[in-house]
């Protein structure tokens, strides 16, 4: 199964994954295939109060019923829109298998799929 | 992104047509090309453009082009709708001056009228008051002073190209030449971009450590540096440091977010050097190779310790100490620098302290470091008034202080206010939409611009600024209508035209169309459209370029006898006025056409590290900087030769608790004012409704201590007052900044409305203009105080007066009705019956 990892440790909220799905879609106004969640800003009551781990302050992208990967575009042996754009880089796409490899612990992923036909 | 290689060894680049520059995919034409303007950016990305039937479907990055791999911000990636948009001006257009405000009254003309006409006007202007009397108002973003740069100093002949109306060049001038100055060359954080290979280059190194000081790349992406590239280091290991009022992106990733007091950055960086040097920190060897005033510079930075600027910024010593000792010791290390240093007291300081971290940490052109860059192959990036002649560039209306030979704003605000004869009769506004955007107490000077004797609009949209002043209206071109190339810095980028709009021109053609008109023969015979400009300047016809190789020598010859200060006065008075050449040697028998096949092209000096030792940055092939003294100079012969107090020193202030209690105690909130946001450049982009569907409403943010104090519900619409006026923006309750801080977004102005007087899109609604002062400059002559201004706050309540009402209808806030008057009362006495 295709997938799409997310180190969204570095996700910017840039919206570039979101307008460049949607226009490829030709979504109305309100619809996504792909949509950031946002979790804070707030400050970690017990972390140490210091660098990084003072802050919590992610963003990180979902896939809607309207995302097929874009079948077509990697069938013509381009990225999906959204990985593509990414302007922070911090999207892969390709087998669930590969991208979990990639996870590694040191900072925080998640592998999305979407749904099946 | 934390492997290059394994993303291009991925890359089917069969797929996205290596090697093409069009092709037919799937029923559209695709073009491959590096567009920028408008949507007005100050990078240009690699785009593919698929056209259908003429008109611009949908833009895709291009994972081929090594600047940008594919990334492409929201607002490219919605580019179509801005060029299909159909509020775009489509023909040239006047209307008779009484109708100013009233978009009812546009006529449609040919384009043989309109350039004869303003071609008419601007000999008029020029015979009866002088060149001088005619200014360009320019913006940044669409062509970078190109067109409007050749039109002032080339066709026009006036020194006066107004930035905005922003006061004190605060935007990026007083970074800008004071680098050029002490350091010889301008430096940008070196995240790889320098060369075709990117990140695999076996020469570059991660950067260890960047600080992120007074700007939000990500957002602003400002002055040919692609914010996210950091971001990509930072997957790589580059640590952050993040000084900033506001918790940014940045700051929630960084080992130090020193959240310090607005306008207090001096007293950081005097502190961060004092620490360095007390604890052995620095390199030794490059300081005392490489520096001229290291002692003079500890000695100014002696008292500010530590525990005294804790005290001044609002900050913890610790942190000061801890950012400090990892600045000097994780290096290679740079700093991403930003407007806001500009835009405080301080200014000119803030700019030594970036120079001397940078120095004294022996981070200059290292990789991974601070990357001495010129714009690539010397093609400058924008026109300079190297063209102008000594007797024109003299015609210049008062004494602007250090930095440019352009109009002070200031001064031509002055003018206009007292109709002084020396006034300025005409503008024409390329790319610049300053009602809505850079023109600080924008509704005080709202009247008398409303009355400049003649107008010209060059706009792709109807602005604010253009419905209350504009007499003729001439239709600019997209990104996919213009030939043209950017270089600032490198790599060289070409954006072709693929189609037209309209009648639409671009700011060359229409600078052409003037010049010829005006001073006929000053352009070779060849050049008749955009695309000849750019052969002009890919030949090495551009006398700009042969006056900036002039100059040069004659800097070259003054340094030599020049001990004395008035000598070295002279010395750098030329030197502002010059723009320094890439040693590399393009190849001038390559054309416009080949350059889009070509690009992006990357020049080997920007690629180089180490080049002051190699010799590379002086004429005379020397090693060594491009300063007087061949060192970098941490004490500031320029400065010195300015007035300038030559090494960095901390000034409180004006407004805010210590500078202004008596103010502050009335208005007890610090403004950050002009944040950026992703969907807009500057005051673009309001009108396209994907933009507003992110981003629907502007924001003015705090924490919820502020609103609790101030009664102010989240979303709530929202009044930020300063002494002297009002503007409303919607609040948005975040844990982002202290007690004390507040943040207003840029730029604003309401498409969908009316766009006839008394509304004019209520650009005077939620603007931040309404709050500053054009008289505030700081000591030095540039930068401004913007960024430390003053409000309190407090809810909009049904009823309340607008400030389109307060402005169109009622004649200003109380202060500005107040001068107004003093000023009738003067023009009166004077005889003057109207202004």
């Amino acid at each position: 199964m295709k997938g799409i990892l997310v180190n969204y440790e570095y996700c910017t909220n840039c919206h570039s994954c979101e307008v460049a799905c949607k226009k490829y879609l030709h979504l109305p106004k309100g619809e996504f295939g792909i949509k950031i969640n946002e979790v804070g800003p707030y400050e970690i009551e017990n972390g140490t109060g210091k660098g990084k781990d003072r802050w919590e302050w992610h963003f990180a992208p979902t896939l809607t019923k309207a995302c097929n990967l874009c079948e077509d575009r990697v069938e013509a042996g381009k990225m999906p829109m959204c990985v593509q754009h990414c302007q922070a880089w911090c999207m892969y796409y390709g087998e669930v298998e590969d991208l979990a490899k990639k996870m590694d612990g040191k900072t925080r992923w998640a592998l999305l799929t979407a749904k099946g036909d | 992104m934390n492997n290059y290689e394994e993303f291009l060894k991925n890359l089917d680049r069969a797929a996205y047509h290596e090697g093409e520059t069009s092709w037919e995919e799937d029923g559209f034409t695709v073009y491959r090309t590096h567009p920028w303007s408008p949507p007005g950016c100050h990078d240009s990305c690699g785009c593919l453009m698929y056209m259908k039937d003429g008109l611009l479907d949908h833009v895709e990055g291009d994972p081929l082009s090594s600047y940008s791999n594919g990334k492409l911000c929201m607002r490219c990636l919605d580019m179509a709708e801005a060029t299909n948009h159909p509020d775009r001006i489509m023909y040239p257009m006047k209307r008779a001056r009484e109708h100013r405000g009233d978009n009812t009254k546009w006529e449609r003309i040919s384009w043989e009228e309109a350039l004869d006409t303003v071609a008419g006007k601007i000999k008029e202007y020029s015979e009866k008051y002088g060149e001088q009397s005619i200014n360009v108002v320019r913006g940044t973003g669409r062509d970078i002073d190109w067109g409007g740069g050749l039109l002032s100093y080339l066709g026009i002949q006036t020194p006066i190209f107004n930035m905005q109306f922003m006061t004190g060049f605060a935007c990026y001038s007083p970074r800008c030449v004071p680098s050029n100055c002490n350091f010889g060359d301008y430096w940008i954080v070196d995240a790889s971009m320098t060369h075709e290979d990117r990140y695999l280059n076996s020469e570059w190194k991660v950067p260890g450590v960047v600080m992120i000081w007074g700007n939000e790349p990500l957002k602003s992406n400002a002055d040919g540096y692609l914010g996210h590239w950091l971001v990509e280091c930072m997957q790589m290991g580059t640590k952050i440091i993040s000084i900033d009022p506001r918790l940014t992106w940045w700051g929630a990733r960084a080992d130090y977010f020193l959240q310090l007091r607005s306008g207090t950055d001096v007293a950081l960086g005097m502190a961060m050097i004092n620490y360095i040097v007390s604890e052995g920190l620095y390199d030794s060897d490059f300081v005392e190779k490489w520096t001229y005033g290291f002692e003079e510079l500890v000695q100014a930075c002696a008292e500010m310790t530590p525990e005294r600027a804790a005290g001044i910024c609002d900050l913890d010593v610790e942190d000061i100490r801890g950012a400090a000792r990892m600045f000097a010791t994780e290096g290679p290390g740079s700093i991403q620098w930003g407007l806001s240093l500009c835009q405080q007291d301080g200014c000119l300081s803030c700019t030594l302290i970036c120079l001397d971290l940078i120095a004294i940490c022996g981070y200059v052109d290292v990789p991974g470091g601070a990357v001495l860059v010129r714009d690539a192959y010397g093609f400058p990036h924008h026109v300079s008034e190297g063209y102008l002649s000594p007797e024109k560039k003299a015609l210049t209306r008062a004494e602007v202080g250090p930095g440019a030979v352009w109009g002070d704003t200031r001064q031509s605000m002055y003018d206009w206010e007292n109709h002084d004869p020396r006034r300025i009769r005409m503008s024409i506004y390329e790319s610049s939409n300053p009602l809505a955007n850079a023109c600080p107490d924008g509704p005080r000077i709202y009247d008398s611009l409303k009355n400049s004797e003649y107008v010209v609009g060059m706009d792709p949209f109807l602005t604010p600024t253009l419905s209350a002043f504009a007499d003729i209206l001439l239709p600019m071109s997209m990104a996919i209508e213009r030939n043209t190339f950017r270089s600032w810095w490198t790599p060289v980028r070409a954006n072709v035209k693929i189609t037209e709009y309209g009648e639409c021109k671009s700011d060359e053609d229409i600078a052409i169309e003037l010049i010829n008109r005006l001073n006929p023969g000053v352009l070779d015979d060849y050049i008749k459209e955009g695309k000849d400009i750019m052969n002009w300047r890919l030949k090495g016809d551009d006398t700009f370029a042969r006056n900036a190789s002039l100059n040069r020598k004659s800097v070259e010859a003054e340094a030599k006898e020049g001990e004395e200060q008035k000598e070295t006065k002279k010395v750098f008075n030329r030197r502002q006025n010059m723009a320094v050449a890439s040693p590399d040697e393009w190849d001038h028998n390559i054309t416009f056409d080949q350059l889009v096949e070509m690009s992006p092209v990357y020049d080997n000096f920007c690629s180089t590290y180490y080049k002051y030792e190699k010799g590379l940055l002086r004429s005379d092939g020397q090693p060594g900087f491009n300063t007087v003294t061949g060192r970098i100079e941490l004490y500031s012969l320029t400065y010195q030769a300015w007035g300038v107090p030559p090494l960095p020193e901390y000034i409180e202030p004006i407004h805010g608790p210590i500078g202004n209690p008596e103010e502050f105690e009335k208005y007890p909130l610090i403004c950050n004012n002009g944040v950026r946001s992703y969907e807009f450049f500057h005051s673009e982009h309001r009108q396209l409704e994907t933009m507003r569907e992110f981003h629907p409403w502007p924001l003015v943010c705090m924490n919820q201590n502020v609103a609790d104090r101030f009664g102010i519900e989240d979303g709530e619409w929202t009044w930020i007052e300063s002494p002297i006026g009002r503007f409303m923006q919607k609040a948005c309750i975040v844990p982002t900044m202290k007690d004390y801080c507040i943040s207003v977004e840029a730029g604003w102005w309401y498409p969908e409305d009316d766009s006839n007087e008394p509304t004019l899109y209520r650009t005077f609604d939620s603007n931040a203009n309404n709050m500053l002062s054009f008289d505030e400059v700081s000591p030095y002559g540039v930068g401004n105080t913007h960024k430390t201004s003053v409000c309190t706050i407090y809810p909009v309540r049904p009823g309340d007066i607008t400030p389109t009402e307060q402005v169109l209808e009622k004649g200003g806030f109380p202060l500005q009705q107040k001068r107004r008057e003093a000023c009738r009362t003067m023009w009166k006495e004077q005889g003057i019956e109207n202004n």
